[in-house]
């Protein structure tokens, strides 16, 4: 049966082979467009449509040309996500240090709360160096692992890399939970008072810019397996 | 042969002016004699890939008959890249013709 619209149908199906880059897949369909109306207007017959689109080639393989440059793309900023909200954190955990020192805002020798916040500095530290390691490193390995085409040795390398920020995301994680807690073991101990805005509204900066990387983090991951999916037969 | 070679071939295409890539085909196809006539999907990802070298700029333009249409032109580095490939591929080829004991390219 003959399609209605061969150029609208071919598009839609590259659109969708594109979908691990929504923008590029938006410039690449208008211009694919541009190109088989214009082909079709220039051929003869009632099939020009149908053989500008023949010409054209597959939409799995042209998507596929575009998706090692797109993904690698992606995976750097990734990298650079995860610095930048490693550098964040530790801003936002020196702002509070300095505001309490500024204030001279001591804490209670109550000795469980004590052994308490001294666990949580330990754990604290160990886990944003993990964070600050990692994430160095995952950034580094974006540069070195870039891939001129998907295969087996891109899909590896992609996966590593998605390894490495897993890696450095738990240490950001349990350096979240551990400020959470050592901002209320400060501010348990104090009235409230206006003093305690600064390290709170510090926290919820740290809080949201990593629950903004895991959640690109995740966006990327998906596009990616979605760019190694199978041609269909 | 024709694959890794292809960047050149867009960039040689290129050279006559700022083009849209149904236009690169046809002056590919045109002044190749027919002798490439690839699928023309596949000139976009190079395109693509040479815009980001910055060996090609780009913008959106309208067409006489409203179409919207992205239009490439050769950078000052485009044109340098070129160069240094069209130099390359002439000793090569002068190189290889000398070795089949074919005719030597004209370096005029």
């Amino acid at each position: 049966m003959q399609q209605a619209d061969p150029i609208a149908e071919y598009v839609a199906v590259l659109s969708r082979e594109l979908r691990f880059d929504p923008s590029l897949s938006r410039r690449v369909c208008a211009e694919v467009e541009d190109h088989l109306r214009e082909a079709a207007a220039d051929g003869a017959g009632a099939d020009a449509e149908s053989e500008a689109v023949a010409r054209f080639g597959s939409p799995y393989a042209i998507a596929r040309q575009f998706a090692a440059p797109s993904l690698t793309r992606q995976t750097k900023g990734v990298g650079y996500g995860m610095v930048l909200v490693v550098l964040c954190s530790y801003l936002a955990m020196a702002g509070r240090l300095a505001w309490y020192s500024a204030l001279d805002w001591r804490i209670g020798n109550d000795a469980p709360l004590t052994a308490l916040r001294t666990v949580t500095i330990l754990i604290d530290r160990y886990a944003f160096a993990l964070a600050a390691i990692v994430g160095l490193c995952s950034l580094a390995y974006a540069w070195r692992a870039r891939s001129a085409e998907l295969n087996a040795t891109s899909r590896s390398r992609l996966r590593r890399f998605f390894l490495l920020c897993a890696l450095a995301t738990l240490g950001l994680l349990v350096t979240v939970a551990a400020d959470i807690v050592l901002t209320a073991l400060r501010l348990a101990g104090s009235a409230p008072s206006l003093a305690s805005l600064l390290p709170l509204a510090l926290l919820a900066v740290e809080i949201a810019l990593t629950a903004i990387f895991i959640a690109h983090l995740r966006l990327v991951m998906r596009r990616t397996a979605s760019a190694f999916a199978p041609f269909p037969e | 042969m024709l694959k890794g070679h292809l960047d050149m071939i867009v960039l040689a295409a290129l050279e006559g002016g700022p083009a849209h890539g149904y236009a690169v085909i046809e002056v590919i196809r045109k002044r190749s004699g027919g002798a490439f006539d690839l699928p023309e999907g596949t000139v976009y990802p190079v395109l693509h890939r040479l815009e980001e070298m910055q060996l090609l700029s780009s913008l959106w333009a309208t067409s006489e008959n409203g179409r919207r249409r992205r239009v490439y032109a050769l950078t000052a580095r485009g044109k340098k890249a070129l160069a240094g490939q069209r130099a390359l591929w002439r000793r090569f080829s002068d190189a290889v013709g000398a070795l089949l004991g074919g005719p030597r390219h004209a370096t005029g």
